[in-house]
């Protein structure tokens, strides 16, 4: 009998424990990205910075601008990812983002199908 | 208990950082159909443009976009002097910046090279049409960083006074957003503008 209510009790304690712990959990639900990662990503967006003007100097002709935009493009992604926090944003962010680049290529599409084509 | 909503706070300010990238989305509209419509003409008048204050332009940005980043990590440790000390790397940065543009745009003026100057009446349409576009892009973008410095100016005197600290920092993450905008702008123009010759 004492044994049992031993038990209980220490269970009772236990599970009051594990609320503590979420309760710590769920305030420490932001990220804290180090300097370390941010100088990387720095490090990466200035090598991309060389390739970019590398590349623009070996004619591709047409292609060029498709390169210089793409790897633009990337860079872009890895600043919004990383810099702009989004990687830790809840998804509501992220979807909207995409929403949002979604419908500027949608516009640049019809544009340029309404330009070339008329 | 004061009422917070940091997540619905940021993401007013994404909802803003929308409406920007629409606004210079317009822009790059406009270029894409003038430089498919008069693409020997842009490449001509890119040469004049000087891809090495462009490309130190781009670093100088990139740098100053790691330390914002970084001071939200220092004032998340509860470090605000380490936090004070990235902005104004980043405040110095804004300033290198202004004063290349400076140079940059002082050149050209001084060549006679300005929206609606005489040299320009005698350009052909196509250069006339890149050099208007150089100048507003890059005009409204530097506006737009000028209004991203001073805000990152009072987001620093708040650092320094603790009223931003590790408990509330939700403005100085804004003022970030406001200023990787102004570096993800940059990033598309730079290669646009400087490097298609």
């Amino acid at each position: 009998m004492d044994l049992f209510v031993s038990a209980a009790i220490s269970d009772y304690i236990n599970s009051f424990n594990f609320i503590q712990i979420r309760i710590s959990m769920l305030s420490e639900a932001k990220h804290i990205t180090s300097y370390r990662a941010y100088m990387v990503v720095l490090i990466t967006l200035m090598i991309l910075t060389a390739v970019t003007i590398t590349v623009t100097w070996i004619d591709l002709s047409a292609l060029t601008v498709l390169t210089a935009l793409l790897i633009a493009s990337f860079k872009a992604g890895i600043v919004m990812k990383y810099f702009m926090h989004l990687k830790f944003e809840s998804s509501l962010f992220k979807i909207l983002v995409i929403m949002v680049l979604s419908i500027y290529v949608l516009v640049i599409i019809l544009l340029f199908f309404d330009y070339l084509f008329r | 208990m004061e009422h917070r909503d940091d997540i619905g706070s940021r993401l007013g300010m994404w909802v803003f950082i929308f409406t920007e990238i629409l606004l210079f989305g317009g822009l790059f509209l406009v270029y894409a159909v003038m430089r498919s419509k008069y693409s020997p003409e842009f490449h001509q008048a890119a040469l004049h443009l000087n891809t090495f204050i462009g490309a130190l332009n781009t670093i100088v940005l990139l740098i100053s976009s790691a330390t914002v980043a970084m001071s939200v990590t220092a004032v998340q440790k509860g470090n605000n002097r380490f936090a004070v000390r990235f902005l104004l790397i980043t405040l110095i940065c804004a300033v290198i910046f202004l004063i290349n543009k400076y140079f940059e745009w002082g050149h050209k003026i001084s060549i006679g090279l300005y929206p609606g100057s005489d040299l320009m009446l005698t350009l052909n349409h196509g250069s006339v049409m890149f050099f208007s576009l150089y100048f507003f892009m890059t005009g409204l973008h530097m506006l737009h960083l000028i209004i991203g410095a001073v805000l990152l100016m009072v987001v620093t005197v708040r650092v320094q006074r603790i009223s931003i600290n590790r408990d509330r920092y939700v403005l100085l993450e804004n003022s970030g957003l406001y200023w990787h905008l102004v570096d993800l702008i940059w990033i598309f123009l730079f290669p646009l503008l400087y490097l298609i010759t």
